[in-house]
């Protein structure tokens, strides 16, 4: 800077403040697996989120399949991963789903609730599969 | 659960891999908004890739940022010349290709983790690389 900074001056603390950290800088990375039934996504997307948690990454992977297999990619023994109990009321909440219904939301932080319900898979990685055994299988 | 799920997705700090439905039907908008790349799992096969297909025009009419090709099951160059070319009629680069592994097979039939099983497998370390092509690849 040309100019001179006054001590005090604004542009004196900026010049003097550590870099900002601007908040997609920080941002967590989300990653969604598609693909055909048989395709080998369940296969995909249980061995990339384990390479991800094995470089230290804290990763949460949802199973969000109708027909739940991601804990065995994640080598949870079969039969060992839980679908979600009932979760309790006061943790939803109906609002509008912007197409003259409603839906239930997360009314608790998103931290919460992989705390209560997600399984813990070794280092760094948590199971959440989302189906509950109530519903069928819709959402 | 899509209100859950959506909630998830969008205000968990942990990085996150969602095993999506197969063919995307049940992604809402709500959820692809904070989906960072979608990666579709596609086998060289005509109806694999037509499935794909199907998967971007939904994915994009979704609005999600990033959509990129896994190549699977790959058995010859010809495989991957295939899929490729698929994906670059449709603007879609390839992030990662996964050749054939009979450890998967093998992993599947046992009810394991392929990286359990046999953690030098080609499968595995394609998905490695995919790893790196996700994380270090600008949006």
């Amino acid at each position: 800077m040309g100019a001179r900074t006054a001590p005090g001056s604004f542009r004196e603390i900026v010049a003097s403040s550590p870099p900002i950290r601007y908040a997609f800088e920080v941002s967590p990375m989300k990653i969604a697996i598609g693909g055909k039934g048989g395709s080998g996504k369940t296969t995909v997307a249980g061995t990339l989120a384990r390479v991800l948690a094995e470089r230290g990454q804290q990763v949460v992977a949802l199973d969000d399949d109708s027909n739940p297999n991601l804990a065995v990619t994640l080598g949870l023994p079969h039969g060992q991963a839980a679908s979600l109990p009932a979760i309790p009321r006061d943790w939803l909440e109906e609002k509008p789903d912007g197409e003259g219904g409603t839906r239930l939301e997360l009314k608790v932080p998103a931290e919460d609730f992989i705390e209560r319900f997600g399984q813990p898979v070794g280092q760094n990685l948590t199971l959440l599969v989302m189906g509950q055994p109530d519903h069928g299988g819709s959402g | 659960m899509r209100g859950v799920l959506r909630g998830l997705v969008s205000t968990t700090s942990h990085m996150t891999v969602v095993d999506l439905e197969a063919g995307l039907e049940h992604l809402s908008r709500g959820t692809a908004r904070h989906v960072d790349t979608l990666l579709l799992i596609a086998e060289p096969y005509f109806k694999s890739l037509e499935a794909a297909q199907r998967s971007f025009a939904l994915a994009k009419d979704l609005g999600i940022s990033r959509i990129q090709m896994v190549a699977n099951k790959i058995r010859s160059p010809r495989d991957e010349d295939t899929v490729r070319e698929f994906a670059g009629r449709h603007a879609v680069t390839v992030a990662g290709v996964i050749p054939f592994d009979p450890a998967v097979v093998e992993a599947d039939e046992r009810g394991t983790a392929v990286m359990d099983q046999r953690p030098e497998a080609t499968s595995v370390a394609a998905i490695r690389r995919l790893a790196d092509q996700v994380l270090t690849a600008a949006p």
